[in-house]
């Protein structure tokens, strides 16, 4: 329903390219200002703040190295030692936690790095050429749009086996469509507009156009579809996780420490509960914060 | 408004009718099994070899023979009343048991035995790895297994094999015998009814299967005509919890009597519960596999190195506490030729296998792939994981079901277990100590030491002799001999502990006795 | 027949001929069929290659899903040749193809049944979850979102908008482990795993295959509370699953209602929010709830497959995931081919469904 966000929709008719990047900035300013108002959402963007600095200082909080084991030590519940008590191979829950929080910003960039590039590509390439190409192109995410999401990376991240990178392909390769789509979009309303006219009449080529003109256009917007979507990457990823689809042991990571946890729960729940209360609160942050940001960009939902 | 108070009042009221069901527990003539269920593709007797499956044809199929489950050396009668070995040890006649039928009503008669039997070796599925030991072959099978009258069936032996073997092989759950005349009328282009048995039975034994649904639940009907007498148990339910957590909290409800495959966690609960903890030792053992073909675990120091890196004690006492117990010889304990002791062993010590690893040229140590053979074995193989490292071998865990990949020695570091339904020394030692062809194009599959690609002439040639040596003490000398060979020459298979296979039963539940060789039969269980 | 009509079927008006002018229409509405359903059956094709491609990428050696592991080479290499392995992948794709157009999805490695009769059998338990959990979403998150709109800004509305994403938010495979052994293993209030409790298994032959239904129509109300004290947990799980997206939507469009002029004419004349609400926005939301709730079931497929693992649910989700942890190839492309054509044809049809009532309404 926000296709396409005011920031752009306003750029293309003021002319070229420069002075929309301008408007582009401004507009993030003001949607700043606006997006300061909602409480909830700067409840989840400090959520995500907290993450990300967990994850770079993972070693500064927790002392104890997270994947040593001691067999006598195992099952021990939270204590002033162990935090968050320890797991079935006697380590310390707490330090696997907090880099747990490292797995999840690993695959969270990695999953971003991948599928903002390609859905750009495919999305300003498909809306540029039109045609025969537009249709194969979006033929092909339809395709890709017709399956639920982690039914489609659950058979990716079989097929390339195990694994943090594979499982963040898998993800990827369910998660561009919607962005393709959305560059689409976009470079249908700027295809025709003044600024872009002027560049191809002084000769530019084609891919130069897309590449140097367009593209550059659609980031913010895709951005934004980005950040809405990571609470579901990252649902994803514990999924997998759980499924035993998702990184390798021993590397911490909470959708397995859940899974190998539940074997336990019964008598020692805190083995599942710490992991599954980071996985929600930090998917909570992102959708909080996309929330956030869709009424900021979505007119129709401003007060 | 109005709907939205219908719609409060349809959850309230689901969850309210919800929660006045309180289950009740089975009733007193159903006997319900927690297990798993999954990777069943087939009941057909010739085609199995795993342990739920093997317990499920035992029900269903009766044998000649059968060995109780106290008394694993003795050979009780079942099908056939009485045999007799010939003088030159070359055959074995059975006798069958007068007016015992199949579930259909047609008489059980030496035909249906000979015909049941041949099957499995022309079928040449896993439920004749056993049996072809002995030499039979699709082609000469029908020459030396034949019924001479209805009631008389005669067994020869290809080659020279200690008959006990031959018997012990005939009580094994593939050796079922299959109503010939029922499983041929739904034969499709000479497939000896393989297909129509994958999901039927013709029964000859004291329960028919009622339904069957892979990886969900399986119901079997007690025979009301069955040889032995109608069994107390009317009907025996298999359902499948593959959770463990669920098959405790089910038992502890009543809702299942028997849990099968209950994990070391929920078991160390149920220890302290009023429940039946029933430890059936196996045959067979937790192992750590080395691909051979890999040039750095060819080396017989690294082999040693590895022997040193697991700390065996805190696992034994966590989770492999009910898993089994520490044993490391191949042949299991008690039998002939066991050691009475093979303790301490391969004592864990990381600063002796850093060393030895330097010995063989690795002073930085080593990198290789761990693989679990099962998902089962992923606790295991991530204790290796971590006590390796403190010895410089880095190890990269891939989880998974790797069974295949270490079938077809694509493998580099496994862990896994074994198991056998010959309740007899050479049932391991075959599996352990043997290898006739070391090529990859043999594709023995069946036997772990090909599997390792580990070459052992000297070993191969004493187990074709226990094969054979009917003399009790030169077998016994046999096997430690074997044992003792194996020990020194730097295995590529290191034998870590002996399965135990816990079986937790409702103490009101009787008579239900988890077989060693998986072959647990229901007709005798009772509840009070 | 265009030659028979010759060049007048050109140069007609329609409103000259009607009877040209149905057959003209007919033949634009055949040609409007005919190429939605080449573009469906494009997609279809699209969705073959990539279950295909994914089934050949999986690490299982197709020969021994069909041999069993313990197999001699001479059965190995004749298997091997007998699926075409041998031959190109494009061939191999094309009789792909052709088997799934006859209805033949392979057998199954690990069940030994073909994978279209598993199929048939796993389905109906997937589908009745999902319908539970769509009506239990729509029940908690219709009325939500309307009162979140109504009361747009206040704490209710960020209150009603915390519960709605926490749904979303909290990974449902570890809720459903915390509800079960609160529910199940302390307080006893639902059973669990399955979907029957074991003593009535086998008493009950299927009809549809959608148990509740089933029960009900055999009337053994207490199977049917069985049945029910299974599907509750999971079902509610699933349901509140779909609570953030039901509610989210319906008070974005409840919004744009209120703010319509009718709606503050309403008003004026003295109408009260419920009324307005009820007789007047609802009625306008109707239709686009209709495909929200078809977009719904559809989503839910993916939290199937994790519930199901949790409560032991013998459905779609649960043998797909057991496919994958086996390498059991033909249940995976299997599974993956029906999840794939499932969600088009959902979406396929609340496309349909929103075009005839939009119509009608309007």
């Amino acid at each position: 329903m926000s296709a396409s966000s005011p920031a752009i929709d306003d750029g293309p008719t003021r002319g070229p390219a420069r002075s929309a990047l301008d408007a582009a900035l401004k507009q993030v300013a003001a949607g700043w200002a606006s997006y300061r108002r909602h409480p909830l959402g700067m409840v989840g963007l400090a959520l995500i703040a907290a993450l990300l600095a967990t994850a770079l200082l993972a070693p500064l909080i927790a002392h104890v190295d997270p994947n040593a084991q001691d067999l006598r030590q195992r099952l021990l519940p939270p204590s002033a030692l162990h935090w968050f008590g320890t797991d079935h191979l006697g380590r310390d829950v707490f330090a696997r936690v907090v880099y747990g929080a490292r797995t999840t910003v690993q695959i969270v960039a990695l999953v971003t790095v991948l599928v903002a590039p390609l859905g750009l590509v495919i999305g300003t390439a498909s809306g540029y050429a039109g045609g025969l190409v537009d249709e194969v192109l979006m033929r092909v995410t339809d395709i890709f749009l017709s399956f639920p999401g982690l039914v489609l990376a659950l058979g990716f991240a079989a097929a390339l086996g195990p694994g943090l990178t594979n499982a963040g392909i898998a993800i990827s390769l369910t998660a561009w469509p919607p962005i393709a789509r959305l560059a689409r979009a976009e470079t249908l309303s700027l295809r025709n507009a003044d600024f872009i006219a002027a560049v191809r009449l002084q000769g530019a080529t084609p891919m130069r156009i897309v590449l140097r003109h367009i593209l550059p256009l659609c980031i913010p917007s895709v951005i934004v579809r980005v950040t809405l979507n990571m609470a579901g990457v990252i649902l994803t990823a514990a999924g997998l996780g759980f499924l035993g689809l998702g990184a390798q042991p021993p590397l911490a990571e909470w959708g397995s420490m859940v899974s190998t946890g539940r074997q336990f729960m019964l008598d020692s729940p805190w083995v599942v509960a710490a992991p599954g209360l980071s996985i929600a609160a930090i998917s909570l942050a992102f959708n909080l914060a996309g929330d956030a940001l869709r009424d900021v960009l979505d007119p129709r939902n401003e007060a | 408004m109005v709907r939205r108070t219908l719609a409060a009042g349809l959850v309230f009221g689901i969850v309210t009718a919800a929660a006045s069901t309180l289950q009740a527990a089975s009733p007193p003539n159903m006997l319900v099994i927690g297990t798993d269920l999954a990777a069943i593709p087939s009941l057909d007797p010739a085609a199995i070899n795993a342990r739920t499956v093997s317990e499920v044809v035992s029900n269903l199929y009766d044998n000649l023979v059968q060995l109780a489950p106290d008394d694993m050396q003795t050979i009780r009668p079942m099908l056939a009343e009485s045999w007799t070995v010939a003088p030159d040890k070359r055959s074995i006649t059975f006798k069958l048991r007068a007016g015992a039928t199949f579930a259909s009503g047609n008489p059980i008669t030496a035909e249906d035995a000979a015909w049941s039997i041949r099957r499995v070796i022309k079928m040449g599925q896993v439920g004749a790895t056993d049996i072809a030991l002995w030499g039979y072959t699709p082609e000469n099978v029908d020459k030396f297994i034949r019924a001479s009258d209805d009631r008389t069936l005669v067994v020869e032996l290809p080659e020279p094999v200690t008959t006990d073997l031959v018997i012990y092989s005939l009580a094994g759950s593939s050796l079922g015998i299959i109503d010939s005349k029922v499983a041929m009328q739904h034969e499709k282009n000479g497939d000896l009814a393989r297909d129509w048995l994958k999901a039927n039975a013709a029964p000859s034994g004291a329960y028919s299967l009622t339904q069957w649904r892979p990886n969900d639940i399986l119901i079997c009907e007690a025979r009301a005509n069955y040889w032995g007498g109608a069994p107390a148990m009317k009907r025996v339910i298999m359902r499948h919890v593959p959770e463990s957590g669920n098959q405790r909290l089910q038992l502890m409800a009543g809702d299942i009597d028997v849990a099968q495959y209950v994990g070391s966690g929920d078991l160390e609960a149920l220890a302290k519960e009023k429940v039946v903890i029933d430890q059936v030792p196996g045959f067979g053992f937790y192992y750590i596999a080395l691909n051979m073909k890999d040039p750095d675990l060819a080396k017989p120091l690294v082999r040693r190195a590895f022997q040193h890196v697991l700390d065996w004690k805190a696992l034994a006492q966590t989770n492999m506490r009910f898993a089994g117990f520490p044993w490391q010889s191949i042949i299991p304990k008690g039998m002939a030729g066991a050691p009475a002791n093979p303790l301490p062993g391969y004592e864990f010590d990381p600063a002796l296998a850093k060393k030895l690893l330097a010995e063989a040229g690795y002073p930085n140590g080593l990198k290789k792939k761990l693989f679990p053979a099962g998902p089962v074995h992923l606790q295991n193989t991530e204790a290796l994981q971590a006590s390796a490292k403190l010895a410089g071998i880095e190890l990269e865990l891939v989880p998974g079901e790797h069974t295949p990949d270490f079938r077809a020695r694509n493998f580099e570091v496994l862990m896994g277990n074994s198991g056998a339904r010959l309740p007899d020394p050479f049932g391991t030692a075959v599996q352990y100590a043997y290898n006739p062809d070391n090529r990859d194009s043999a594709k023995l599959g069946g036997y772990y030491l090909w599997r390792t690609a580990l070459d052992a002439p000297e070993l191969t040639k004493l187990v074709d002799q226990s094969k054979s040596e009917t003399d009790p003490a030169k077998r016994k000398a046999l096997f430690e001999q074997m044992d003792k060979i194996y020990r020194e020459m730097d295995p590529s298979l290191i034998v870590l502990f002996q399965r135990t296979d816990p079986y937790v039963l409702r103490t009101n539940v009787k008579g239900y006795f988890g077989h060693q060789t998986w072959s647990t039969r229901w007709s005798g269980v009772t509840k009070e | 027949m265009s030659a028979a009509h010759g060049p007048t079927l050109h140069t007609a008006s329609p409103a000259d001929d009607p009877e040209d002018d149905r057959v003209r229409r007919f033949l634009a509405g055949l040609g409007r069929v005919a190429g939605r359903l080449l573009s469906i059956a494009l997609t279809l094709l699209g969705l073959l290659l990539l279950t295909f491609t994914m089934g050949r990428l999986l690490p299982a050696d197709p020969v021994l899903a069909v041999t069993g592991a313990e197999v001699n080479k001479a059965t190995y290499d004749r298997v091997y040749a007998e699926l075409g392995l041998d031959r190109p992948l494009w061939e191999q794709f094309a009789s792909y193809v052709g088997n799934v157009l006859r209805g033949d999805l392979g057998v199954s490695a690990t069940t030994g049944h073909s994978v279209l009769s598993d199929l048939g059998h796993v389905f109906p338990a997937t589908f009745e979850l999902a319908v539970f959990a769509v009506i239990t979403g729509v029940a908690i998150g219709l009325p939500l979102g309307i009162v979140a709109a109504v009361n747009r800004g206040r704490l209710i509305d960020h209150v009603a908008r915390i519960i709605g994403l926490a749904g979303h938010s909290v990974p449902i495979f570890w809720l459903g482990l915390m509800a079960l052994f609160v529910f199940y293993a302390k307080l006893h209030w639902v059973d669990a795993s399955g979907r029957l409790s074991v003593f009535y298994e086998g008493m009950l032959e299927p009809v549809t295959g959608l148990l509740l239904l089933d029960t009900a129509m055999a009337r053994d109300w207490d199977m049917f509370r069985d049945a029910v004290s299974h599907i509750v947990l999971p079902g509610l799980l699933l349901g509140y699953y779909s609570v953030a997206y039901i509610s989210r939507m319906t008070r974005s469009f409840m919004l744009e209602q209120l703010n319509q002029e009718y709606v503050i004419a309403a008003r004026a004349k003295g109408l009260s929010t419920a009324q307005v609400v009820w007789r007047h926005a609802f009625k306008n939301i109707r239709v686009q709830l209709l495909t929200i709730v078809a977009l719904t079931l559809g989503g839910l497929l993916d939290g199937a497959v994790l519930v199901e693992t949790v409560f032991g649910w013998p459905g779609l989700g649960q043998y797909l995931t057991r496919g994958l942890t086996m390498n059991d190839m033909n249940v995976v492309m299997g599974a993956v081919l029906l999840t794939g054509a499932m969600f088009m044809a959902i979406n396929l049809i609340s496309d349909r469904l929103y075009r005839i009532l939009d119509a009608r309404t309007h």
